[in-house]
């Protein structure tokens, strides 16, 4: 493929994105492709540490916890735009990441899963303890002010674009792990730990830095969140569900893949639609979806779905040359 | 100074003694062997000289340094590279990607590594498979792979865990062309092996141990008319 080509296919996907939400002014529908954007970042940042890593985190609501409390504290009381505030979230998040990965990371097998379970409960009890500052399980509503200086929108259309752009910049990180050295160190590690210690690979280190980058990356959307749902609670922002539900996100698309998460994300927010909108009188009816959803996907594709979609990538312009 | 040395080097498992006391030393430029029956110790003395895990006692010595208590990548970034004796290609990859991940213990950028690879597969002779998965290998094309991913990480000394087991009668014979080949290249080898045909053929001095003691080393002819060793491992004497 020439450079050009590349250029115009990059050119015309940008002018298309940005002129879905003026095609589509349905908040409604602009609502559903935020979620979607919002999952395929927190699949992304996940993917990371779980996919290319192969360290399954169950507990990363703990990082989209710290991003979303620090940001919506430090604008509260020192009217810190969360623009700034996310980036100091991002960071905070780092010490949490590291006191689960620095000892699990020297142990095999089930530790490091496991001490994620706990790390999201054990934040989600802290930001509940800590009722001085965090308001327990009050919560925390912001007032809406719809300016975009301490990023918050009139409507969908402004988040829409934030959105979108942590969407694809936690992709093309991703894109960029993948093919970097770092990236081929954690898929080694995944698929035979014992392998590529005796290729010079430290294990501890490599997957040391994924989870940071990973917890980095997720306590950005946490502070994103914060100020598109404008009310966060331990339990809204800190809950297993939304743990699980970014790991169904990144497993249903394609674990270690470079667009998996974004596959990932689609299906997640179709079942949580379809959920809501049939299942209505059912208490817990979207979980058994998920549940469902889970079983089939690790029964009959446990790569993931993204593999259809690149297929019909490949043969889609072949149809259309005929 | 020797390559490699290790005093009296022992290494228990739950009271099983795996070594038992074991000292030999690897001049450069040799190839040494390590012969015994299953269980004697072989594999683990090799674990213990990768750095997999630490010996009970007794001190390994590489270049003059001490490197008893080293991880298994610092062991390979010293210059040891070594094999399994059950091949653990990375699966779902392809068989260049998981050279290069040898190579980049040597190399940052991924386009050096890359072209390192490259080499290494060339020498190996496994240009042809580098595009398709390392799940999709034969075990002759597998232990191939095994030795190119070490070879890429550049080392002085190559840990060979019985590379021909399980190879047909011309297999073997090409491995053990390849085994000469990486020793031509100027790389010193200590190889566990089962088959005498490949270990005869190749080493120019034998240990042997038994029950985790080293019973035995010489040369070829020497180890073959001794009488512990026939005792304890050939059951007759092996016949060039």
């Amino acid at each position: 493929m020439g450079k050009y080509k590349k250029t115009v296919q990059t050119v015309i996907f940008i002018i298309v994105m940005v002129l879905i939400p003026i095609i589509f002014p349905s908040q409604t529908i602009l609502h559903y492709i935020n979620l979607v954007f919002f999952f395929t970042a927190l699949a992304a940042a996940w993917n990371y540490i779980s996919g290319f890593g192969g360290q399954l985190s169950l507990g990363h609501s703990a990082f989209f916890a710290v991003g979303a409390y620090t940001s919506t504290l430090l604008y509260l009381w020192y009217g810190l735009t969360p623009w700034i505030g996310m980036l100091i979230g991002g960071l905070f998040a780092l010490p949490v990441a590291f006191i689960i990965g620095y000892p699990t990371f020297r142990l095999r097998g089930t530790y490091f899963v496991l001490s994620t379970l706990a790390l999201a409960e054990v934040v989600r009890r802290l930001l509940m303890y800590f009722k001085d500052i965090t308001r327990g399980s009050v919560g925390i509503p912001l007032q809406f002010t719809g300016d975009p200086r301490v990023l918050q929108f009139p409507g969908e259309r402004g988040y829409y674009y934030v959105f979108f752009s942590i969407a694809l910049v936690t992709l093309l990180v991703g894109w960029k792990l993948r093919w970097s050295k770092l990236g081929y160190y954690l898929i080694a590690i995944r698929e035979e730990q014992n392998a590529a210690e005796a290729l010079g690979v430290n294990p501890h280190r490599y997957k040391l830095a994924a989870l940071l980058m990973s917890a980095f990356f997720t306590a950005l959307v946490g502070s994103v969140y914060a100020q598109w749902a404008c009310y966060i609670d331990p339990s809204a922002v800190g809950s297993i569900e939304l743990s699980i539900q970014i790991a169904m996100a990144g497993i249903l698309g394609g674990m270690g893949t470079v667009w998996g998460p974004f596959a990932g994300a689609i299906i997640l927010v179709l079942a949580q639609f379809m959920g809501l909108t049939f299942l209505k009188g059912l208490i817990g009816g979207v979980y058994m979806l998920y549940g469902a959803l889970l079983i089939a996907a690790i029964l009959l594709r446990p790569q993931g779905v993204i593999g259809f979609f690149e297929r019909a990538y490949e043969v889609f312009p072949k149809l259309l040359k005929r | 100074m020797p390559l490699l040395k290790a005093e009296n080097v022992t290494k228990r498992f739950a009271g099983l003694v795996a070594v038992d006391n074991v000292s030999f030393r690897i001049e450069k430029g040799d190839i040494m062997g390590l012969i015994g029956a299953n269980g004697a110790g072989k594999t683990t003395l090799f674990n213990v000289i990768a750095g997999v895990y630490p010996p009970d006692s007794g001190r390994i010595i590489y270049k003059g340094e001490n490197i008893t208590h080293h991880k298994a990548y610092e062991v390979c970034k010293k210059g040891i590279a070594r094999t399994f004796q059950i091949p653990k290609p990375f699966l779902n990859i392809t068989v260049l990607e998981n050279v290069m991940v040898g190579a980049l213990s040597r190399e940052e950028s991924l386009k050096e590594a890359r072209r390192a690879a490259l080499e290494v597969l060339e020498f190996v002779g496994l240009v042809p498979k580098k595009d398709v998965l390392a799940d999709s290998l034969t075990l002759a094309d597998r232990k191939r792979l095994e030795i190119a991913k070490a070879l890429a990480t550049k080392p002085d000394l190559l840990l060979l865990d019985e590379v021909v087991a399980g190879l047909n009668a011309v297999e073997v014979e090409e491995m053990i062309d390849l085994v000469r080949k990486v020793h031509r290249k100027g790389v010193t080898i200590f190889m566990v092996e089962h088959v005498m045909r490949s270990i005869m053929a190749l080493c120019e001095r034998i240990m042997v141990l038994h029950h985790g003691e080293k019973i035995a080393e010489g040369t070829p002819e020497e180890i073959s008319e001794d009488s512990k060793v026939i005792d304890a491992y050939l059951g007759e004497k092996y016949t060039f």
